[in-house]
């Protein structure tokens, strides 16, 4: 037994008061259903007249859009936080590309119709909610969303027919950005989409397979015609990401033997010539946050973040009391470099770094999120609008402008 | 014969009550921190369990899930008024060594809180945890990476 789980042993050390009424045999009855709650009737009712209220302020509020609370403007870099966007359910992908800024929110609820948001990149508005078949499964890091002129690329899974057996069949779909519908989309069978890659080659597909032997794989499509031509077997057992460089398809995922831990410490290269797992290489960091652009890969590390070639050369750049900030998150800035956002132990607070392509810290600023009371899971970096986007745990995501002098 | 279904059904969720029940709300007060959201989340559990009748088939699977659901949604709706659970584990009697474990627990997010207690103490599977808070294996998975860590980080110094 691990350590961990003896120290999950003194709950046992803890009184369990009687929460159900018994009745006179020991026996479970039936309990009265409580009545409101005198409180959360007098709650209910304050906040309907506050929310009739404040209807007018929200209204002139989001009509104003006036950049909010900045603090601590650095030499060259200014953050201006904008709005929070209320987009439903649990932000848990976004994408900027193809016109918009791409949210996936997975609902809160059993039964919520899945939907795609897309955000005006300029506004922060809501432009459209796209009713999808499926969302990208991660809850935290992002993945399983692509934004690419032609269109939205999302892979999840999607519940099987009834009486069809257990689970879902992963799935890859587009979204046409001209009439937000979804316009292709493509079953993998038993299991679930991980994460996407496309290029030239084809459609690459990470799975989570569920079918007779179960396993991670990568499904290779044809561009043109999304035929899958190849599934790939890869030697492990939870894998995060996949992503070309260097000619090659790579995997991040568990090194093997990791059992029921998450060390994804490997990347898995296959080769697009064959459609083969060739080899691996192992990364200086088990942090599971990778941003990739298609000719640079970087790991977020405890103390920093490392630039690594595949074949060896690693730059690694510390960031200085980044260890005062906590669940850092990090974007490829399009050229090579990298943006790093970390929220403080102070709630709303955040640090904003960016990392040159050569592994230098150019600019660095903190700022105060408004409403940012927990955790932030993803953020997405728009090149051509200078926006950090951040996907707050609950329901926003909020456009960090960068004004760089 | 509908009667008897009835009573069925009531000796299992019975049974599930005395065999699961101190453990259930053991693991929702480290979950909650909050001893009487514990309380009401279980007694809404068991509630809609005994409602549903034969309706329900894995009674044990079934009131773990429902008693998570219903305490996430009441932390949820906490956060949004902005109100805390904060002191409503000081009234509440027990070992320093839980309460330590229990305050570092309500440094995580909620779904990594869930995800350690439902793995570290209750000792379920990934699959079972991923079915009761309706998320993916492999999301559990990296929940429980984080959650170890930074557990680790906050109980470091703390006796146990």
């Amino acid at each position: 037994m691990d350590d961990l789980r003896e120290r999950f042993r003194v709950l046992d050390d803890v009184d369990v008061p009687h929460p159900l009424p018994l009745g006179r045999e020991g026996r479970l009855r039936v309990p009265d259903r409580p009545a409101p709650h005198p409180r959360r009737v007098a709650t209910i009712a304050v906040a309907l007249v506050a929310t009739l209220a404040s209807l007018v302020i929200l209204v002139r509020a989001f009509r104003a859009a006036q950049p909010e609370e900045k603090i601590d403007v650095a030499t060259t870099l200014s953050v201006n936080p904008g709005v929070p966007v209320p987009v439903g359910g649990v932000p848990n992908a976004l994408a900027v590309g193809a016109g918009g800024v791409w949210v996936s929110a997975l609902p809160t609820a059993d039964g919520d119709v899945r939907h795609l948001t897309r955000l005006d990149p300029v506004s922060g508005e809501v432009a459209a909610r796209i009713e999808v078949p499926a969302l990208p499964m991660w809850e935290v890091g992002g993945g399983g969303l692509l934004a690419l002129p032609n269109g939205v690329w999302v892979t999840g899974s999607v519940d099987r027919a009834e009486g069809a057996g257990c689970c879902g069949d992963a799935i890859v779909f587009r979204v046409d950005p001209a009439t937000n519908e979804v316009a292709e989309e493509i079953d993998l069978g038993p299991g679930s989409g991980a994460d996407l890659w496309i290029d030239e080659t084809g459609v690459w597909v990470l799975v989570f397979d569920e079918g007779p032997e179960p396993g991670i794989s990568v499904a290779r499509l044809d561009p043109v015609s999304f035929d899958e031509v190849a599934r790939i077997p890869l030697p492990t057992d939870w894998a995060k990401q996949v992503f070309a460089s260097d000619g090659s398809i790579w995997v991040h995922g568990n090194r093997e033997g990791a059992s029921d831990r998450v060390v994804p410490d490997v990347l898995f290269q296959i080769d697009p010539a064959t459609n083969r797992y060739v080899g691996k290489v192992d990364l200086p960091s088990e942090e599971f946050s990778l941003a990739v652009d298609g000719t640079s890969i970087w790991q977020r590390a405890p103390d920093g973040v490392i630039r690594v070639e595949p074949a060896g050369t690693l730059t690694r750049v510390a960031l200085d009391g980044m260890e005062e900030f906590c669940c850092s998150h990090i974007a490829s800035d399009g050229a090579g470099g990298l943006w790093v956002i970390a929220r403080d132990q102070d709630p709303g607070r955040f640090r904003v770094v960016h990392v040159t392509a050569g592994g230098e810290i150019d600019d660095s600023a903190e700022v105060r999120v408004p409403g940012a009371v927990l955790e932030s899971v993803t953020i997405a970096f728009d090149p051509e609008h200078q926006t950090i986007w951040l996907a707050q745990y609950e329901d926003t995501v909020t456009p960090l402008r960068l004004v760089r002098v | 014969m509908l009667e008897r279904v009835a009573v069925t059904a009531h000796e299992a969720a019975d049974r599930t009550f005395r065999e699961e029940g101190p453990r259930l709300w053991r693991a929702l007060l480290a979950f909650t921190a909050d001893p009487e959201l514990a309380s009401d989340a279980m007694a809404e559990a068991y509630a809609q369990l005994l409602g549903r009748g034969s309706a329900v088939e894995a009674h044990d699977r079934w009131v773990w899930k429902a008693a998570f659901r219903i305490a996430a949604g009441e932390l949820h709706d906490r956060r949004r008024r902005a109100s805390s659970t904060t002191g409503a584990l000081g009234s509440y009697e027990m070992p320093e060594p839980a309460f330590d474990l229990i305050d570092a627990l309500g440094r995580l997010s909620p779904n990594q809180r869930a995800v350690a207690v439902l793995r570290l103490y209750v000792d379920l599977p990934t699959r079972e945890v991923a079915h009761i808070l309706g998320i993916g294996q492999a999301t559990v998975r990296v929940h429980l990476s984080q959650a170890r860590r930074r557990l680790r980080e906050l109980l470091e110094g703390t006796d146990g």
